[in-house]
């Protein structure tokens, strides 16, 4: 293809346009972030049960690790684990939570050879999102909690630019 | 610093024209806004957000690709807060396909991580003119990854918008009404199909077009508005 012809530009007809209509008017009034908020405040009566779920769900990956060895299959599994946590953790009240299983993610993500991550600093992570949850840290004020994180995340990050120095 | 006043283009694409809008915002320093991302990206998303018209959703239909139980419950809730009626949800790529296939919903909203097939061949799937049931749907890309490399990776397999997680009802009316009021044409390339990647034209860019199958991106952040005059994916 020549420069001039190497791509095409298509406009699909906008069927949605004619299902959602711009409210004008007293209807402009209606606040869909206010009422979604509303809906979502409602929901939080679960949210402290629903962290203990994910909290449990990254122990049993932690636990298969400790019974079965550390492949790459039980440590997708244990990223998957921390990666909803990251997810989710702020969400459901608990940022710093979500700050370790962040960390927890980088190290399982960023090292080309996974054998070469210590398992210990993997146990300290899982530990330390289980005991932000257990204690009930919700949100960032809690000061140990956020001592916790950021020395996890200082290790963390101490350890991946090792790795890619050796690497470089 | 001193603080100083600059004046900020905020050009929003709509379905039938391009505007400008010019604001004048006062920061800690110029260098500020043209050193950090953050500062113009939290601008442009106020911008859309102050700027949004209110849309009802009521016939839209959604469908939502989660494997995570939770995760599908909160966004049915917030879809639901939009005023929206008719919500499908699928746990896994394939189930998410098929659904798509049967139900035809009018936008969709994906997980990244996902058993069976990921959010990206889902994606892909989606945009095959030859087999997909509606290949211009509109596809938000709803993920705990954040990093550029993973923004522009989605954005090339197809992805409308991209929000990365934890999720806030106002950033995904954001991005639900911009997929619905300011549709972007679709670009056919050798190797691409899929929304304009570039969001809106700088009419002060007088530089040599660039648009090729490889991304026009290269600025240093998938936030920022490039160096060629174009926006990236948000």
């Amino acid at each position: 293809m020549s420069r001039a012809n190497s791509y095409e530009i298509i406009d699909p007809p906008n069927k949605l346009i004619k299902k959602a209509k711009i409210l004008r008017g007293s209807a402009a009034n209606f606040d869909p972030v206010a009422r979604a908020e509303q809906a979502l405040e409602q929901l939080s009566v679960n949210f402290s049960e629903w962290m203990d779920n994910e909290v449990s769900a990254l122990y049993r990956a932690w636990d298969e690790i400790s019974k079965n060895g550390f492949d790459k299959d039980t440590s997708d599994k244990l990223f998957r684990s921390a990666h909803d946590i990251k997810g989710q953790a702020a969400t459901l009240g608990f940022p710093l939570a979500g700050s370790v299983a962040n960390s927890l993610c980088n190290l399982l993500e960023c090292v080309p050879d996974i054998s070469k991550i210590p398992l210990p600093l993997l146990e300290k992570h899982v530990q330390g999102i289980r005991a932000i949850v257990a204690e009930n840290a919700e949100g960032s004020s809690n000061k140990i909690a956020a001592t916790l994180a950021d020395q996890l995340a200082i290790v963390t990050d101490e350890f991946l630019e090792k790795i890619e120095a050796k690497v470089d | 610093m001193n603080s100083s006043n600059i004046d900020l283009y905020l050009i929003i694409p709509n379905a039938s024209h391009q505007f400008e809008i010019k604001r004048n915002l006062r920061f800690g320093a110029h260098n500020q806004l043209r050193n950090s991302s953050k500062s113009l990206t939290a601008i442009i998303d106020y911008g859309w957000y102050d700027w949004m018209q209110v849309v009802d959703l009521a016939a839209v239909r959604f469908l939502i690709v989660d494997d995570n139980a939770h995760m599908r419950r909160i966004v049915r809730m917030l879809i639901h807060g939009f005023g929206t009626r008719e919500v499908t949800e699928a746990e896994d790529g394939a189930t998410g396909l098929e659904l798509f296939q049967s139900t035809v919903p009018d936008v969709v909203i994906t997980d990244w991580a996902m058993p069976i097939f990921d959010g990206i061949e889902f994606i892909r799937m989606i945009r095959d003119t030859s087999t997909s049931s509606n290949p211009y749907v509109p596809v938000i890309m709803l993920t705990g990854h954040s990093e550029k490399k993973k923004v522009m990776s989605a954005r090339d397999a197809g992805a409308t918008e991209f929000l990365a997680k934890p999720i806030s009802a106002k950033a995904l009316y954001t991005r639900v009404s911009n997929v619905v009021v300011n549709p972007r044409p679709f670009i056919r390339t050798k190797d691409f199909f899929g929304p304009d990647r570039r969001r809106y034209s700088n009419p002060m860019y007088k530089g040599e077009e660039r648009r090729s199958s490889e991304a026009a991106f290269e600025g240093p952040n998938a936030n920022a508005i490039t160096d060629n005059g174009h926006s990236a994916i948000l």
